[in-house]
């Protein structure tokens, strides 16, 4: 029994990589285009602002984690589109596959293209911004960690986000009740020492938020600086939130879709 | 055409009734939600972690963040013509009854009144929560409210432009990834024109034919009063003729869409 849904898992999982093999080039040109407005923006505007220098490279990585919340957004209204109107998903059901494996297909998928789009732009981000971003004490394993725990968090949160919410109320709502306080009282932009130097109260509430835990994970382990919060701090943080996630996503499909 | 005129009111007051119904959440996501947070973010933390609580240039970084809204809020608003033109063709109808090129002008006048109406509380609001932060001493709100005024007209005539280019919602994306994305990120969303001078010429002349250089610009100049930006009426005569151009440009791509004779 568990071979077939393996084995139908699989299946999706190869249609979704031939999908994504087609449309490479498209995001991955956007992509590009993203990085150097990016680029010029925490290279030379803020520079010229007064912002310091070592700023540049936490803000980059910040803008990074921009990037994987705007995909998941992306996504999510295709799968309410998908819910509204074509019902892919329904085929898709009836396959020999139980929900939570093909929760999974779905998760694979969307990890997948997150990881195409952003990770080369990490590296050439970083290769781009020159020493304002020296790649000397890089920890590749736990980065990788934390950039997988990342993108399943994502993830998890926005396809659970998609089941959830209805269409209307998503297009309308969604970005200024859930994403906009998410974002603001998070340190996805900024260290989150300085934002608690700036303003304590923001930095609490913002250890509150796994998104600052993402943000500041990517920084421990790409920069050199032991002012970030502790990897393993934000490995932590991360795998269970991740776990939260995967429960509102399974119960929200499950309402949605009513799968007997 | 006393009879255009009225059908054209009509259709207006239908664009409004339909508005209507979602216009409370609309109006309190943008109008009180989304300047808090933007206070908050871009009015507060932002500024004091890159420059410092006491800097001059808070104030400058923060007025730039409101382009965002002007862009979200007159999509909102004429996106339905994109989405009527593809699916339910509810415009067949309407050009029975009015000529193709009064309801362009119907549509866009609907984007730049809505528009207009939910930016109106973002400064207002941002003041109150800002307080002595958000200096408004040499604040002109005539000029604010005319650099809005003409923002908010030359994004619902661009957007309704793009509606009429348009073949499917998907290619929505690319327009605000390639083409969107870039122009109010690097059309003083973050930094003046003087900035982008200082760090590439080059740059800073193409930024010139942004239209959003000269929003920010205009917001800028109009609640700083400081020689540093484009002068307000240099900033409302160019926002209003390339208003003028996207809704030529509208209207001709319209009539080409709908009507063939």
């Amino acid at each position: 029994m568990h071979t077939n849904h393996a084995r139908t898992f699989c299946a999706l999982v190869r249609r979704d990589l031939y999908v994504l093999r087609g449309a490479f080039v498209k995001s991955f040109l956007d992509g590009i285009l993203i990085l150097l407005t990016q680029v010029v923006i925490t290279r030379y505007f803020f520079p010229y602002l007064g912002m310091p220098q070592e700023l540049i490279a936490p803000l980059y990585i910040g803008t990074v984690v921009m990037m994987l919340i705007h995909q998941n957004f992306s996504l999510s209204i295709e799968n309410l589109l998908d819910l509204q109107s074509e019902r892919i998903i329904e085929y898709r059901l009836i396959l020999p596959i139980t929900p939570p494996w093909l929760m999974a297909s779905y998760i694979t998928r969307w990890i997948l293209r997150m990881m195409v789009t952003t990770s080369p732009l990490i590296i050439l981000g970083a290769l781009l911004l020159g020493p304002a971003f020296p790649l000397t004490n890089i920890q590749p394993g736990l980065f990788v960690v934390i950039y997988l725990l990342s993108a399943l968090l994502f993830a998890t949160y926005f396809l659970a986000s998609s089941f959830a919410y209805s269409y209307d109320w998503f297009i309308n709502n969604f970005w200024p009740r859930r994403l906009d306080p998410i974002l603001t009282f998070s340190a996805f932009l900024f260290p989150w020492y300085r934002i608690t130097d700036v303003c304590w109260w923001a930095g609490v509430i913002s250890l509150a938020n796994p998104v600052t835990y993402v943000a500041e994970g990517c920084r421990a382990t790409l920069i050199a600086n032991t002012n970030y919060l502790n990897p393993l701090l934000c490995i932590a943080i991360l795998s269970g939130a991740c776990i939260v996630g995967a429960y509102w996503l399974l119960s929200s499909m499950y309402k949605r879709l009513d799968p007997v | 055409m006393t009879q255009s005129l009225s059908i054209f009111y009509a259709f207006l007051r239908r664009d409004f009734y339909n508005a209507w119904k979602t216009t409370k959440d609309i109006a309190f996501n943008w109008a009180i939600l989304v300047p808090v947070m933007y206070v908050c973010m871009n009015g507060y933390i932002q500024p004091g972690v890159m420059l410092g609580k006491t800097s001059q240039l808070n104030m400058v970084m923060f007025i730039g963040s409101i382009l965002l809204s002007v862009q979200v809020l007159s999509f909102k608003a004429s996106i339905e013509l994109l989405f009527d033109l593809l699916g339910d063709r509810f415009i067949d109808y309407q050009l029975t009854l009015l000529s193709p090129r009064l309801i362009i002008i119907e549509r866009i006048f609907f984007a730049t009144c809505y528009t207009f109406a939910l930016l109106l509380p973002y400064y207002p609001m941002s003041k109150l929560l800002l307080g002595d932060l958000f200096n408004t001493q040499a604040t002109s709100w005539p000029a604010v409210i005319l650099v809005l005024t003409a923002s908010a007209f030359l994004i619902s005539a661009y957007n309704i432009f793009i509606c009429c280019i348009l073949n499917a919602p998907h290619e929505l994306r690319k327009v605000w990834v390639r083409i969107n994305n870039p122009l109010f990120m690097l059309g003083g969303f973050w930094a003046p024109w003087y900035v982008v001078m200082k760090a590439s010429p080059i740059l800073g002349y193409l930024s010139l034919a942004n239209p959003f250089m000269y929003m920010s610009e205009g917001l800028r100049s109009a609640f700083l009063g400081t020689p540093d930006f484009f002068p307000v009426p240099l900033c409302v005569a160019v926002l209003l003729g390339l208003g003028c151009v996207f809704t030529f440009l509208a209207l001709r791509q319209f009539k080409r869409r709908v009507d063939h004779i």
